[in-house]
């Protein structure tokens, strides 16, 4: 036995003899048929993903606004009622402590969604940077589920599963119901794909997740994930962001809003994107099938080494091995080659424009 | 479940015997806990291999893996199949999914290597 927690699917990964591996302290299902063929069925027509260990924070009360204006990177005054934003979460240095999408229901309700990983860290630093403001935290990470079906035909199986659903654009959501149930469907996901993720409760998951998979969507691990994600060039955190990294080398400039005075990071991040970059973050796609791995050092022609991998992965829907990484010589830049040290073997790699992979429609 | 008619080492690689040839490749064990295969290195026919030395590395989409030889002898054939279709080894990892003929140089090395069951006790024992 573990102390591991489990999503209100467990039971369904289990029956559905998915591989199961702890992640982030929750027992997740890492695959179920194959990796590769998961990718392919959200690329060509949709897959779902038991992503129920990841943070759900409601934000509530008078000063809930005020709360996050301190905290986010982005302004929550102007998000608009059933729009959400991705945004980052920096520390006093300006590092980023996590990544995270904030939904806003009213000017008095939010929605918050940090990784799983760091979902104690942020809840400690939202209540250590409020104080004395009027505002709760109500952790729904347990009660809730949250599955993710992305992939082209998911618009379609939303449609067949809810009569009526208006349309949704993307980073918008809004609030319906199934089975009497109050259900978040949001057009956000992290694969690359048009998609959604759905909230709803522990009792009606299991439910919901066999009526998905009804109509036509594949059971997708967090393998394919990652891959997916990895295609698109969206960060992870721990890899691409940690609080050693600031937004703008990790080229997120454009989730960061500055210039309010309540933002506790506001001076620091001026400051910092004042200043000339240390590092940049790259795309690249090695020559040949090698796969480069988190940590793997980068050099240039010279044999210097100027940097380091983050992410590599082959991709199946390039058929290339592909990987993101910071390098110091800012002077490289699409289609330099770059040389990549894999257990101790320099690999030809080249620097390619990122994201990897962008869907057609 | 593992065939009768192999021998099998503790880094998970096969060996069928015929006439002096040994066929080699990687069990269905290591295989299923590799995943997705996608890329496969061997070395060239002629290289002269040594028992449980490595020869190759093969890779998956989760982790890069080193292939140890169950046994010494000069390489006589690669399966050049895999190069274009690495899931062969996901999807016949004991018939289309084989790796390297090698000639056998040292015949006393066979008692080194596990039977089908002996090698199912090692693995249930390490899982």
């Amino acid at each position: 036995m573990n102390n591991l927690l489990k999503t209100s699917l467990h039971q369904t990964h289990i029956n559905s003899k998915a591989k199961l591996v702890p992640f982030a302290g929750w027992e997740m299902p890492i695959q179920y048929s194959s990796i590769l063929s998961e990718c392919k069925a959200v690329r060509n027509q949709s897959g779902i993903f038991d992503v129920s260990h990841m943070g759900r924070f409601y934000i509530s009360g008078n000063d809930a606004s005020l709360a996050l204006d301190k905290i986010l990177s982005v302004n929550p005054f102007i998000i608009e009622e059933g729009q959400g934003k991705y945004n980052v979460i920096c520390n006093q240095n300006g590092g980023i402590i996590d990544d995270a999408i904030v939904y806003k229901i009213n000017d008095k309700k939010f929605l918050l969604i940090p990784n799983a990983s760091n979902a104690d860290t942020i809840h400690e630093w939202i209540i250590d940077n409020t104080k004395e403001l009027d505002f709760n935290i109500d952790v729904v990470t347990k009660n809730t589920a949250m599955i993710a079906l992305q992939g082209p035909t998911s618009t379609t199986i939303l449609n067949n599963i809810f009569s009526e659903l208006p349309k949704i654009r993307r980073f918008r959501f809004i609030q319906t119901k199934y089975k009497d149930k109050n259900v978040i469907i949001a057009r956000t996901g992290y694969t690359g794909e048009n998609g959604f993720e759905i909230i709803l409760d522990n009792d009606i998951s299991q439910n919901f997740w066999e009526l998905l998979l009804k109509n036509g969507a594949t059971e997708c691990g967090l393998g394919a994930r990652d891959v997916l994600r990895l295609e698109a060039a969206l960060a992870l955190h721990g890899n691409e962001i940690t609080v050693k990294t600031n937004p703008f080398e990790a080229q997120l400039s454009r989730f960061v809003e500055l210039d309010r005075e309540n933002y506790i990071v506001n001076n620091t991040l001026n400051n910092i994107k004042s200043q000339e970059l240390s590092k940049k973050l790259i795309g690249f796609e090695i020559q040949g099938r090698k796969i480069a791995r988190s940590h793997n050092i980068i050099k240039d022609d010279n044999n210097n080494i100027i940097g380091e991998v983050t992410s590599g992965t082959y991709s199946p829907t390039l058929n290339k091995s592909i990987g993101l990484g910071y390098i110091s010589n800012k002077s490289l830049d699409i289609n330099s080659e770059i040389t990549i040290e894999i257990r101790s073997k320099n690999i030809l790699a080249k620097i390619i424009k990122i994201p990897f992979y962008k869907r057609s429609n | 479940m593992y065939p009768e008619n192999l021998k099998y080492s503790e880094e998970h690689e096969w060996l069928l015997e015929n006439n002096g040839i040994a066929t080699i490749g990687i069990t269905s064990f290591a295989v299923e806990s590799l995943g997705d295969i996608v890329f496969i290195e061997l070395p060239q026919t002629g290289t002269e291999i040594t028992q449980f030395s490595t020869f190759g590395e093969v890779e998956s989409v989760k982790a890069a893996s080193e292939i140890y030889s169950p046994i010494s002898g000069k390489i006589i054939e690669i399966n050049e199949k895999l190069e274009t279709e690495p899931e062969l080894l996901n999807n016949s990892p004991y018939e289309d999914g084989w790796l390297i003929k090698v000639e056998i140089s040292d015949n006393s090395e066979f008692k080194k290597l596990m039977t089908a069951k002996e090698y199912e006790s090692f693995v249930n024992a390490g899982s």
